[in-house]
This record gives structure tokens, C-alpha cells and sequence, in this order.
């Protein structure tokens, strides 16, 4: 049984829809077609690659599945031939063959620690660390002024391009 | 496009209250739409697609601001329903007499202005109840509130529109008397 508070409140919603339901279609702006037909066709002008995976020809989605699928067995043989390394013997050799390849690498650019030698000798102990503050500093900064950008620029952009119907 | 713009672009006129973010929506609707072509050219119900994506990618915009006032608005309020008019009669009386005093051009004017000017919390459920005919619970869900918060701020925005439209006739009779 309804009591004359919630009568009352349907009335209000029925009055309520009544004066939203007669409300005609706004009417869009002109600009708007022009608008959707400019966007259609800029897209259209970027090239297949630079458009989204979904988007590339059947062929070239088809090789890059391929390739794909290339490099994931390459790694896969990768590490079965490291795996298959049976002895310890094959295993030390094969890494002191790649720490001496690096020595060889290192000695073979003497300047650097030269260099640094140098620095730490002419420099004052201040400066340099004074410089690497300040480096570290505009690290920081340029990383803030880069997330405030993508904030500002792409996140906070008003329509949602993640959102799916 | 032609057939359906103002549609897609009312949608989310009156979900946002602002055309330019409303324009923006429209032209995201209408790429997808392309996107879509093949798929919707021959099929009857485009028509509930395109208003379905509008909804959601209106909704979706909303959200991201709705996020800043739910916060703040539910720690102000321990009490739902502490701001609820008391009596539903001022309100009734006033559509009552909107009804019968002003034609249908003017009606649709001062309903528009109104439904612009409610704050967002109450203007969205209240559109998706009334032009959407979505229910409570489905509501709810969408914004991600509770099912009295939608209850709430639907009943509230009825009141405030019955308001609203209160003070828009009171306005435009007193610069008629002076003019």
C-alpha cells in the first residue's frame, strides 16, 4: 500500500520524465562531420606500419607473427645449446673465453681511466660531486616534466581511447 | 552520419553539459563507427550501437572527474539522506504549474537550461534514468556508487531541477514586468 510520500514522488518522477521526454534532439554542431571527415582522412594518410597491429595488411601481420615466432625458437635453441654445455670443463672454458673477450675490450680503451684519473686529479672533490647532484637533479626534473606532460597531454585527454563499448 | 548525429551528439550533451566535450565524444563515436563500417552498414540495430558506445564513452570521460567530487562528497556527508527535501509538494507544484502555464517551446527551453545547471552527480543518474531508462541497480553499477547514492541523487535532482526551473520562471516574469 503506498502512502501520500511516495505517491507524491511518483508524481514528481512522472512530471519529471514528462519534461525530459519532450526535450527534441540537440541538434549537432556543422563543424562535426568536417570534424570526423579530416580525422578519417589523416589517418588514412599514415603509413600501415605506424598504425596500430590490427590495422596492417594480412601479409605483413602474418610475417610478424613469423618473425616473431623465429625469434622465440632462436632463444629457444639458444638456451638448449647452453644447456646441453654437459661438463663443467665446456661450461668454465666458455666463460673464460667471454671474460677475457671483455678484458680484451677494457684494455683495449685505456683513455677512460685515463680520463677519469685526470678528473679526479684537476677537478676539486666539490665539483664533481657538485656535478653529480646537479645531473641527478635534472634527471628527476625531466622525469617529472615528462610524467606531467603525459598527465596533462595524453592521460587526462577527454575522450578514453581504452574504453570499448 | 547524417541520420544518427544528433543523436550521438545529444547523448552526450546531456550526459556532460557541455558541448565542446560533448563534440569530442561525438567525433570518437563516429571513428569507431568507421572502424566498424562493414559490420554496421547492413546492420538494423547501428542505430543502439552508436548510442550504447556514446553512453559508454561518456560515462567513461566522466569518470575520471567524477573521481575528485565522490570523495570529497562522501566524507562531507555521513548522512545519505540528510539533504533530501522534506516534502515533495514544491516540487510537484511547480512542474504542475510549468505544465500549464508555458507552452511547449518555452517548456523545452527552460528544461534544457535547467538540466544544464544541475551539478554532475544528480544531472547524470537523473539522465541515465530518464533518457536511458536504465534502472537503479544498472546505475549503480555504471558509475560505481551505491544503490542509494543513485536513489539519492536521482530524488535529489529532481528536486533541484523542479527548482531550478522555479527560479528560471521567476526570473524571466520579473524582467517582463520591468520591460
Amino acid at each position: 500500500m503506498s502512502t501520500p510520500s511516495t505517491s507524491r514522488e511518483a508524481e514528481l518522477e512522472r512530471l519529471v520524465h514528462r519534461a525530459l521526454r519532450e526535450q527534441p534532439l540537440r541538434r549537432a554542431p556543422a563543424s562535426l562531420q568536417a570534424r570526423v571527415l579530416g580525422v578519417i582522412e589523416s589517418r588514412a594518410a599514415v603509413p600501415w606500419y605506424r598504425t596500430r597491429l590490427s590495422h596492417w595488411p594480412l601479409a605483413a601481420r602474418l610475417g610478424f607473427v613469423a618473425s616473431c615466432l623465429g625469434a622465440v625458437a632462436l632463444a629457444h635453441s639458444l638456451l638448449g645449446m647452453l644447456s646441453n654445455l654437459r661438463s663443467a670443463q665446456r661450461l668454465s672454458a666458455a666463460l673464460a673465453d667471454f671474460f677475457a673477450t671483455m678484458h680484451a675490450l677494457v684494455g683495449a680503451s685505456p683513455a677512460l681511466p685515463h680520463l677519469g684519473g685526470e678528473l679526479t686529479r684537476f677537478v676539486p672533490r666539490d665539483w664533481l660531486y657538485g656535478g653529480l647532484v646537479l645531473a641527478a637533479c635534472m634527471y628527476v626534473l625531466l622525469f617529472a616534466l615528462i610524467a606531467a606532460a603525459y598527465r596533462t597531454l595524453y592521460a587526462s585527454s577527454p575522450i578514453t581511447r581504452e574504453s570499448r563499448p | 552520419m547524417r541520420a544518427y548525429q544528433d543523436m550521438v551528439f545529444s547523448t552526450a550533451a546531456r550526459l556532460t553539459a557541455n558541448d565542446a566535450q560533448a563534440q569530442d565524444i561525438a567525433q570518437e563515436v563516429f571513428l569507431r563507427a568507421y572502424e566498424n563500417f562493414e559490420r554496421l552498414r547492413a546492420s538494423p540495430s547501428a542505430g543502439g550501437w552508436l548510442k550504447t558506445v556514446t553512453t559508454n564513452l561518456t560515462l567513461n570521460h566522466l569518470t575520471r572527474y567524477r573521481r575528485r567530487w565522490r570523495f570529497f562528497s562522501e566524507l562531507a556527508r555521513d548522512d545519505p539522506e540528510g539533504e533530501t527535501p522534506e516534502t515533495t509538494e514544491p516540487a510537484v507544484a511547480t512542474l504542475d504549474t510549468l505544465f500549464a502555464e508555458t507552452n511547449a517551446a518555452e517548456r523545452r527551453e527552460l528544461v534544457r537550461q535547467a538540466l544544464d545547471r544541475l551539478p554532475e552527480q544528480q544531472r547524470t543518474p537523473l539522465v541515465l534514468f530518464h533518457y536511458e531508462e536504465m534502472p537503479y541497480q544498472e546505475i549503480a553499477a555504471r558509475l560505481g556508487v551505491s544503490l542509494a547514492k543513485v536513489k539519492t541523487d536521482i530524488l535529489r535532482g529532481r528536486h533541484a531541477l523542479a527548482q531550478l526551473l522555479a527560479d528560471s520562471r521567476a526570473d524571466l516574469s520579473a524582467s517582463v514586468d520591468r520591460s
